[in-house]
């Protein structure tokens, strides 16, 4: 009893005495472990040679993803942003119209929601320039022009999904000046461009990224998109009834997909038929067969997941 | 009691002893980047963070690769000689603690003229930091404003080196001119050193938050017992390629900014007749809407046009700073009390990133990297370009660098000349 209470004493007034107390945590190492992986790290030309690429087995065939994104329960409101218009209102909020929020787009007759994006993220090691995972069909679009426009001060494309070898031209069809800010992470390349009233400008991605970036414009602060950039052709984002297909989807080996929304970010909660799944951090696996046409992928997203 | 007293009396002598033993300097430490990796955990939807294990897992793969504050290392990257953006022997005379060696070769320069400022491990967070506007520089992101280079490319040597030469004109950044060259360049490379470093932290995070959450046995880096396995020893062999994968995306960055200059046309040499047009017609693309200036510098180039948006420091935490409840948790984590950024105020004549034409030049053609100021760049005309294309000639922004350096003697800068401009306007009524 008597040894605990001096302990504490002890202890309490090294405390209050008044050590710098660390803001922030402190790295955690072992030493013998870092010793280790140095070696590891510093022979680069051992590990190149030893470092066997993973083997992944090649698809069979080419099969097809189809299905929808569904709301139940009630849609949120959507929010208006004309408070935050504080110039160009003639151009951008013309006859004081309501602006509103694109995040979470949900289509009342169906319960559709609009703007959510299924892309491939594994195997890891995708080959993307390998025939044998890439149907012909999309090599016609390899190198494409998109159009990413803005009227009214609004994105026409809030959630825009494309290849890092295609071109993107983005297009200003406002009469007043807009400037595109793409803060890109991973690979893909950054931009802040001004694009003069009625012009534009075109924007090359060059790398993937791994999850969607924002798109925005510093003139006009509540503007906002959001875009993903992947090196591999399979990938969808919904329309408006919340449907989407993704064609060629290499088959007969195990892939994993990613979900993202804008307001939820990568989908975790879910449910298809009745049965709820748990998607850790956006990931859903699937294995499909040579010409399947997997057209049942029916997701429900509870309106909770939306803060609803 | 007898025991009681006695057991009084040590109490007593050891709580002294505490007291008085002080506390001594924390041996220097790069302290992790808690903020970065919250914000992966957020947008990766990692429920719980990262867990203690992941976290160590990096602390040791940086460690190995970059040393501590007061041993720096670099790591081998393939095909780069790294040499030419830091070397080892030239980052030793900026790490450790200061002072000098038995030759008189300094140490420590780092930590005597920066890190009160920017922070042991570059994090802009140093002891006084919170008390200056703007705030210090966090090299983590290895994003840096005044380049040659455009937005996306790294800052040359000598572009970092202006910066410690000459310092930053309006902020609390002091010139290091009165330094020997060899002091000044141990410590630019030294900010490399920490940016890449701090680039690389950024990657492992973002790569351990895209490890699959099912797998149990998936890691970022894993040490192998002695007895391992073949499987865990080709495991471990991809863990490591991925890891140098990580450091060669950052380092190739940093290996091509000299190439990637922004090479900028001679300026006109003109009489004062021609300077005064050029002015002119500055001053009209200056409120047009190619350039679009007025925009954020605001109509009388107050820099008063846009005042709500932050920098992308910030931003890429708080967004517009919308949510407080998500503001305090990134304080909570390190990060300083979020300030809007404001646009420059033209009128005043101080120009952060230098004052040379050429300087203005560069950062109206690039933007300024990591701040809402948008790059010229795309719309300059080129060969090619239809005549009805609303482009701007490259001499035409040599007028736009003429007319705000014109601005800060604008006559209505001056009351009394503003006065005197009234009184004219006044007796002619238009």
């Amino acid at each position: 009893m008597d040894s605990i209470y001096w302990r504490s004493m002890v202890v309490a007034l090294a405390v209050a005495s008044g050590c710098a107390r660390p803001l922030q945590q402190a790295q955690r190492v072992s030493t013998t472990n870092v010793a280790t992986l140095r070696s590891a790290f510093g022979t680069a030309a051992e590990t190149a040679t030893a470092s066997a690429a993973p083997v992944i087995s090649d698809p069979t065939g080419w099969a097809t993803l189809k299905g929808t994104f569904k709301l139940s329960g009630t849609a949120p409101e959507r929010p208006q942003l004309n408070h935050l218009i504080d110039k160009d209102q003639a151009v951008c909020m013309p006859g004081g119209k309501p602006v509103l929020s694109d995040e979470l787009v949900v289509d009342s007759a169906t319960q559709g929601i609009r703007d959510v994006v299924i892309y491939l993220s594994g195997p890891v090691k995708f080959p993307v320039g390998d025939p044998k995972w890439v149907h012909e069909e999309y090599l016609a679009s390899k190198d494409a022009t998109l159009e990413f426009d803005q009227k009214a001060c609004i994105f026409l494309t809030p959630m825009l999904a494309m290849r890092s070898s295609q071109k993107l031209n983005i297009l200003n069809s406002d009469p007043v000046g807009h400037n595109t800010k793409i803060d890109a992470t991973g690979r893909t390349q950054q931009l802040n461009a001004t694009i003069p009233a009625l012009s534009n400008t075109l924007y090359e991605p060059k790398g993937e990224a791994q999850e969607p970036f924002n798109v925005s414009c510093s003139i006009h602060t509540w503007m906002g998109a959001r875009m993903i950039v992947r090196d591999s052709p399979h990938f969808a984002v919904t329309k408006a009834d919340g449907s989407f297909e993704i064609k060629h989807v290499p088959a007969g080996v195990p892939l994993e997909f990613r979900v993202w929304q804008a307001k939820s970010k990568f989908l975790q909660d879910v449910s298809i038929d009745g049965k709820p799944q748990k998607w850790n951090r956006g990931r859903f696996k699937l294995q499909l067969k040579p010409d399947e046409i997997k057209d049942d992928f029916n997701v429900v997203v509870d309106a909770k997941v939306f803060g609803n | 009691m007898k025991r009681n007293f006695n057991l009084r009396r040590l109490g007593l002598a050891l709580t002294a002893l505490a007291a008085l033993s002080g506390c001594g300097a924390p041996v220097a430490d790069f302290r992790r980047y808690e903020t970065y990796a919250h914000k992966v955990a957020l947008s990766a939807g990692m429920e719980k963070g990262f867990t203690p294990t992941q976290r160590q897992d990096i602390d040791e793969a940086m460690q190995a690769l970059f040393g501590t504050p007061d041993m720096p290392s670099l790591p081998a990257v393939e095909g780069i000689e790294l040499g030419k953006i830091a070397s080892l022997s030239r980052l030793k005379l900026a790490a450790g603690p200061v002072g000098s060696d038995e030759q008189g070769n300094p140490r420590g320069l780092y930590r005597e003229h920066c890190a009160h400022c920017h922070g042991i491990s570059g994090d802009g967070a140093g002891p006084t930091a919170a008390f200056l506007n703007p705030y210090p520089r966090d090299y983590r992101k290895g994003q840096f404003k005044f380049k040659s280079t455009p937005i996306g490319q790294k800052p040359t040597h000598d572009d970092l080196k202006k910066i410690v030469l000459e310092g930053i004109p309006g902020t609390a950044m002091p010139s290091f001119k009165l330094l020997p060259d060899l002091e000044v360049e141990a410590m630019i490379e030294y900010v490399k050193y920490l940016s890449i470093r701090g680039e690389v932290e950024r990657g492992l995070l973002q790569a351990a938050s895209n490890l699959d959450p099912d797998d149990k046995n998936a890691r970022l880096i894993s040490v192998l017992p002695a007895n391992a396995t073949t499987e865990q020893k080709a495991a471990q062999q991809e863990q490591i390629a991925a890891v140098k994968d990580v450091v060669k995306t950052v380092v190739e960055r940093w290996d091509q900014a000299a190439g990637a200059v922004t090479a900028i046309p001679a300026r006109p040499k003109m009489t004062k007749a021609e300077l005064a047009a050029s002015i002119k017609h500055g001053r009209e693309l200056f409120f047009g809407t190619i350039a679009n200036c007025i925009k954020c510098h605001g109509d009388s180039a107050l820099g008063d046009g846009q005042t709500t948006d932050f920098d992308e420091w910030t931003k890429e935490f708080i967004d517009l700073g919308k949510d407080p409840k998500v503001v305090r948790e990134f304080v909570s984590l390190g990060m300083l009390p979020p300030r809007t950024i404001r646009p420059r105020n033209l009128r005043q004549g101080i120009y952060r990133g230098g004052l040379r034409p050429i300087d203005i030049y560069w950062r109206m053609i690039n933007g300024i990297e990591g701040t809402p100021m948008p790059a010229l760049s795309t719309n300059v005309r080129k060969e090619g370009d239809p005549p009805e294309a609303k482009k701007l000639n490259p001499e035409e922004i040599w007028d736009l660098v003429n007319y705000v350096q014109s601005l800060p003697y604008d006559p209505i800068n001056s009351p009394v000349e503003a006065y005197r401009e009234a009184q004219i306007l006044m007796e002619r009524p238009l």
